[in-house]
């Protein structure tokens, strides 16, 4: 797999990231913002969250097995509204996450 | 919706007797006695959608609701003393309801929209195979994402990683058995392939809790 190495130098991945969201969900780019949750606003399914994983890999480079965005969103959103809390940002904090894992 | 369809003991023949509203085609049928399983779809004129989405999503929204007040007249019960469970999806609404204390999930899925590698992401590949067995690979990874869903949704776990514990042991015709390694629960599902869409339901009474 083979990253694009400007992303992942890049100290932010909030557009990146947006354009995935925008197009896994089939939504106009303008109407992904930060705050924008991704199934209360954008109409996310849950097949949709493994397409962003799958996507964010593509764009890092690097294999993310899908229990750690599990293990990522539970930490955070224990007896949350997941519709409301999964926000473009909680994305991008991902992502980031992930970009500054170090290789094992 | 004035008219509800007649009641069938079958899905083949509920959906002979589906009712067509101005916007959205509905079908029924029950599943056991109070419990039904209602499937709507919206008009064709949906999925020309030159809002970027979100108007074929609020139609697929808007397919679930209907699907419930259809379930829910048939059963006979009322939103307030009723287990719903609702989903959509791309060109489907879905709704299982039935009384009060019912395990009660549903899930409608795509045919399309679900590859292998979604389904080995949540299944391994024995599950897979015996999918595939039974409605051939093109409409395998669909079903097995759409059974393992509707379990989680009806055993109250959620996400993407209670799906891979719930492992598939049998499919039927149009039924599929489940248990889950975390908890040793147990479910069967009912399942329909049906217009483009796998759509699948466990609805558990109190005594099978």
């Amino acid at each position: 797999m083979s990253a694009d190495s400007t992303v992942v130098a890049g100290p932010a991945l909030l557009e990146p990231v947006s354009r995935i969201v925008a197009e896994v969900l089939m939504v106009p780019r303008g109407s992904v913002t930060p705050s924008s949750a991704l199934v209360a606003d954008l109409g996310a399914e849950s097949i949709d969250f493994l397409d962003l994983v799958f996507r964010v890999e593509e764009l890092l480079g690097r294999k993310i097995p899908i229990s750690r965005w599990e293990e990522f969103t539970i930490a955070r959103f224990t007896g949350v509204d997941l519709a409301r809390a999964i926000t473009t940002a909680v994305v991008v904090e991902f992502a980031e996450l992930e970009r500054d894992r170090p290789a094992t | 919706m004035s008219a509800v369809p007649a009641a069938s003991s079958t899905p083949a023949a509920a959906s002979a007797t589906g009712t067509r509203t101005p916007s959205l085609v509905a079908r029924a049928w029950p599943v056991a006695r109070g419990a039904w399983v209602a499937l709507a779809q919206p008009h064709a004129r949906a999925a020309h959608d030159s809002s970027g989405g979100r108007w074929r999503r609020l139609a697929d929204r808007r397919a679930s609701r209907v699907a419930a007040v259809v379930a829910l007249r048939l059963a006979r019960l009322a939103p307030d003393t009723a287990c719903v469970s609702r989903a959509h999806s791309a060109g489907a609404g879905a709704a299982a309801v039935a009384p009060a204390g019912w395990r009660v999930g549903v899930d409608v899925t795509p045919l399309a929209r679900v590859t292998a590698r979604h389904a080995l992401t949540v299944a391994s590949d024995a599950e897979l195979a015996l999918v595939c067995a039974v409605v051939g690979a093109t409409d395998a990874a669909a079903l097995l994402w759409a059974l393992k869903e509707a379990a989680v949704k009806a055993t109250g776990t959620r996400g993407l990683g209670a799906m891979p514990s719930w492992i598939i042991r049998d499919v039927g015709a149009s039924h599929a058995d489940l248990a889950d390694t975390a908890s040793n629960a147990f479910v069967t599902a009912g399942w329909l392939i049906d217009s483009g869409h796998a759509c699948a339901w466990v609805l558990a009474p109190p005594a099978a809790a």
